[in-house]
């Protein structure tokens, strides 16, 4: 259970203070509510491209990171399909420095072409580390697009292609800036030995003076109901075969959410999991496979990610996941199997739970979904799952016409 | 009027208050730390053994022993080990690096007295059954051959192997040493190092009632032999310069460093500290040259690495591969002005504050502090080894750091291994 309050200023900035007297440490999130699916197609990318530089400096303070070491802290973003986080972690007592450099930032930033300059070099070097320089590095590049045609789920948060980052100007950027960082679009969790009036004063004083902007209201395409399989194949140099399949399953904030998290765990969550007996130890058709959510906020996908064993073939490895999708579709799941991944569900939320920051993120993006007391609701969420309700799930999600299959073949 | 511009005051920051660790000693002498608190019904125990991979017979026989540990006794198969220990909500996790293995349970309170007896016969009792044994290799096996595929696993092997030689700490795997492994082998690295051979255990969290009693019954039994005496090791000096071309390489990685000692050395922490400022940090010098000024990097970091025998400092870096001269000499360079000109007294200080931060940030509750206490145990050192280190640190003058700089980070002295884009 974690306490909190709330409270909203009038430039439309959340602030929600939570209140644990045992650590040293103050957890300062900030939650701006832009992500990659905010994007044009033309330039994806953009809101990764733009935590970089949301570190190049502000108006009035040139380093953003020395300020933070000085005062003994540490700092880091990142940017996901849906949302940009920073968070600052720092001694309790230099609080105070956290609420001068973030509302610094979202009162302007510096925009020196320099900053524009480096930092799109950066970001092209992360995309080759990642997605280019590395084996199988660029699945995620094929499979987006192969299961979204309308949503712009279709990219990761990295972007297409290079090119977008190569050819990204100032004017946009500063565009974006003004668009999506406003008090309006954020929310502020600020978590540790504080207290409610004294981050009220601190939130006042340093976030109080910044003008709502004009934030335009979100209007995503939906993805419409994929009606038939999908299969791309490709050829790689890499050692071994891999398959992926994707499943576009509901929303964050949808009731089957947990449900379909749970069949996630029934699958492959630890060496009790049914993939791993069935597959891996018994029919030796993969040395790894796993199957996962995951975790957007619109309508996002279910995955499995299997390398193949050596000699076995790309047909008989997707009938051995076909023919367990086939057994969550047709049995409900025992009561002793649905016990145990609900445990372990409701244990790691409470090992979760233990640290600071992550009581401060879990906060802001609950409070993003709605209400920041669904994080106190979790386990109920997670022990209201039937059995009944997986299968009708699984029948749901686990359709034929639903399915994204890549093919990943070592040359 | 609000100004945004002015620099506020920083608050010196102090030394954490250590929980003082509850010790005991169980009937067979092992030594037990707990740490109470955390404001959950949750616990995490921790067990240390003198089971690294230095004082293996045969590649692969450490790692594989530690992965393998729980899964299978006479008496219960490793499925339904695993099945009981997540019906109750609990997560194991094992490690192990040249030094050490670590064995770690995190379980609910309510579940304590079901889940410890089956976790400790689990790893008491291993019969790595060939089966389990067969699919951990290939997925070891798999796994290698994917990471020999990367530049920087390249680099980092032929670092080790160019710094220690025929050391154990200088030691790569090999295709081949997959083949030659057997479960027998597992067996016997068991019995010598884990089965008679607890070190120490660590346990953290809001602690049920019971939990000497329980400790007593199911680890107060484990027979024990000494622990092995140290070796202190000092590897023959390398300089080596190894270039490593790699086909459609986009990215090259670098690894320059050298071998140096472990933390009972008097340079260790000077130099460490020297470590951070070269590139420890995100506002470290390397970071704001080769990332932030030059755009060459997705990260470069330095770093002083602890090990028992011999520990090791250590840049490294993956960059543009076209750009792999310019980030060498641009290195080379930042290495120059710590040998030549003093460190700036505001930087001195921000380093000094941003590492008290850090010490902080890992004594963040009982869990966080446990874990320290159980890396400084390793380290052979304990929370009293901070009593004295915020003076160390404010004695850590520029001229001092600039002859150890002279000492030790002289470019002859460095080895370096590039591997990727190797052009001139």
């Amino acid at each position: 259970m974690i306490n909190f309050e709330r409270f909203e200023l009038n430039n439309g900035l959340k602030v929600i203070v939570h209140q644990d007297k045992s650590t040293p440490i103050v957890a300062f999130n900030l939650l701006y509510d832009v992500g990659a699916r905010d994007e044009s197609p033309e330039r994806t990318g953009f809101a990764h491209l733009f935590e970089h530089l949301m570190f190049g400096g502000s108006i009035n303070i040139s380093d953003y990171d020395e300020v933070v070491e000085k005062a003994g802290g540490q700092n880091n973003a990142f940017t996901s399909n849906d949302i940009t986080n920073y968070y600052i972690t720092l001694p309790k007592e230099n609080l105070e420095h956290a609420f001068r450099l973030e509302s610094d930032r979202m009162l302007g930033l510096a925009f020196t072409p320099k900053s524009l300059e480096v930092q799109r070099q950066v970001v092209i070097e992360e995309f080759k580390q990642n997605y280019l320089n590395q084996p199988y590095g660029d699945i995620h590049l094929l499979l987006r697009p192969l299961a979204y045609q309308k949503h712009p789920y279709q990219w990761p948060t990295i972007g297409k292609e290079v090119s977008h980052i190569e050819e990204a100007t100032m004017e946009e950027v500063k565009n974006f800036f003004y668009k999506h960082y406003a008090p309006n679009n954020a929310i502020l969790v600020v978590a540790g030995d504080v207290d409610l009036n004294h981050v009220k004063l601190l939130s006042e004083k340093w976030f109080g003076p910044i003008p709502l902007r004009d934030t335009p209201k979100r209007d995503l395409p939906k993805e419409p109901r994929q009606e038939a399989a999908r299969t791309l194949k490709v050829e790689r140099d890499v050692p071994v075969d891999v398959i992926y399949k994707a499943f576009h399953m509901c929303a964050r904030t949808d009731i089957d959410f947990f449900a379909t998290d749970l069949i996630s765990d029934i699958l492959s969550r630890g060496n009790s999991s049914r993939l791993y007996n069935s597959l891996v130890k018994d029919q030796k058709l993969f040395s790894d496979i796993d199957a996962f959510i995951g975790g957007e906020l619109d309508e996002g996908l279910f995955y499995f990610a299997g390398k193949l064993t050596p000699g076995v073939s790309m047909e008989d490895a997707e009938a051995g996941i076909d023919a367990e999708i086939g057994k969550l579709k047709l049995f409900l799941v025992d009561e002793k199997e649905l016990r145990k991944v609900k445990n372990k569900a409701i244990s790691a939320h409470k090992f979760s739970e233990l640290n600071v920051l992550n009581k401060a993120i879990n906060l802001a993006t609950s409070e993003l979904m709605g209400d920041a007391s669904l994080v106190n609701k979790q386990i109920d969420l997670y022990e209201g799952v039937t059995a009944s309700k997986i299968k009708d799930v699984a029948q749901d999600v686990f359709r034929k016409a639903n399915s994204n299959t890549l093919y990943y073949h070592a040359k | 009027m609000l100004d945004r511009k002015k620099e506020m005051h920083f608050q010196e920051i102090n030394m954490p208050d250590f929980i003082v660790p509850k010790r005991f000693q169980l009937t067979n002498n092992l030594q037990v730390y707990a740490m109470e608190g955390g404001g959950q019904e949750l616990c995490r125990l921790d067990l240390v053994f003198e089971a690294g991979s230095k004082i293996q017979n045969k590649a692969l026989q450490a790692s594989l022993t530690n992965a393998l540990l729980l899964e299978g006794t006479a008496n219960k198969k490793g499925e339904e080990i695993h099945e009981s220990l997540d019906f109750y909500g609990a997560y194991t996790q094992v490690d192990v690096n040249s030094d050490r293995a670590v064995v770690s349970l995190f379980t609910l309170n309510k579940y304590f007295n079901e889940v410890l007896p089956l976790f400790i016969d689990a790893l008491k009792n291993p019969i790595f059954p060939e089966d389990e044994f067969q699919i951990a290799l290939a997925q070891k096996k798999q796994s290698f051959r994917i990471n020999s595929e990367k530049v920087e696993f390249i680099a980092r092997n032929t670092f080790f192997n160019t710094l220690f030689g025929t050391h154990p700490y200088g030691f790569s795997v090999t295709l081949e040493d997959f083949d030659r492994i057997t479960r027998q082998d597992l067996v016997d690295f068991h019995t010598a190092n884990y089965k008679n051979a607890a070190l120490n255990v660590y346990i953290a969290g809001m602690l049920p009632s019971n939990t000497e009693s329980m400790l007593n019954e199911y680890l107060g039994t484990w027979a024990l032999k000494a622990s092995n005496s140290l070796d202190v090791y000092s590897p023959v000096h390398k300089t080596e310069k190894t270039h490593l071309f790699k086909d459609a390489a986009m990215q090259s990685a670098i690894r320059i460093g050298r071998s140096c000692f472990n933390t009972h050395h008097e340079d260790y922490q000077p130099l460490k500290f020297l470590s951070v400022v070269l590139g420890g940090y995100f506002g470290s010098r390397l970071m704001s040259n080769i990332r932030e000024d030059k755009g060459l990097t997705y990260g470069i970091g330095a770093m002083c690495v602890q090990q028992e025998e011999c520990g090791y400092f250590c840049i490294s870096t993956e960059v543009k591969g076209e750009s792999t001269q310019l980030a060498l000499q641009e290195i080379y360079l930042e290495l120059k002005r710590l040998r030549e000109a003093l460190i700036p007294e505001k930087e001195l200080s921000l380093v000094k504050n941003y590492i008290m931060g850090q010490i902080l940030k890992s004594a963040d509750g009982p869990f966080a502090q446990i874990s320290l206490l159980k890396n400084m145990h390793i380290q052979g050192t304990d929370f009293e080894f901070y009593d004295s280190y915020q003076e160390m640190l404010n004695q850590l003058d520029a001229n001092l750091l600039k002859d150890l700089a002279n000492k030790y980070l002289k470019e002859e002295d460095l080895c370096e291994i590039v591997v990727g884009n190797t052009s001139e």
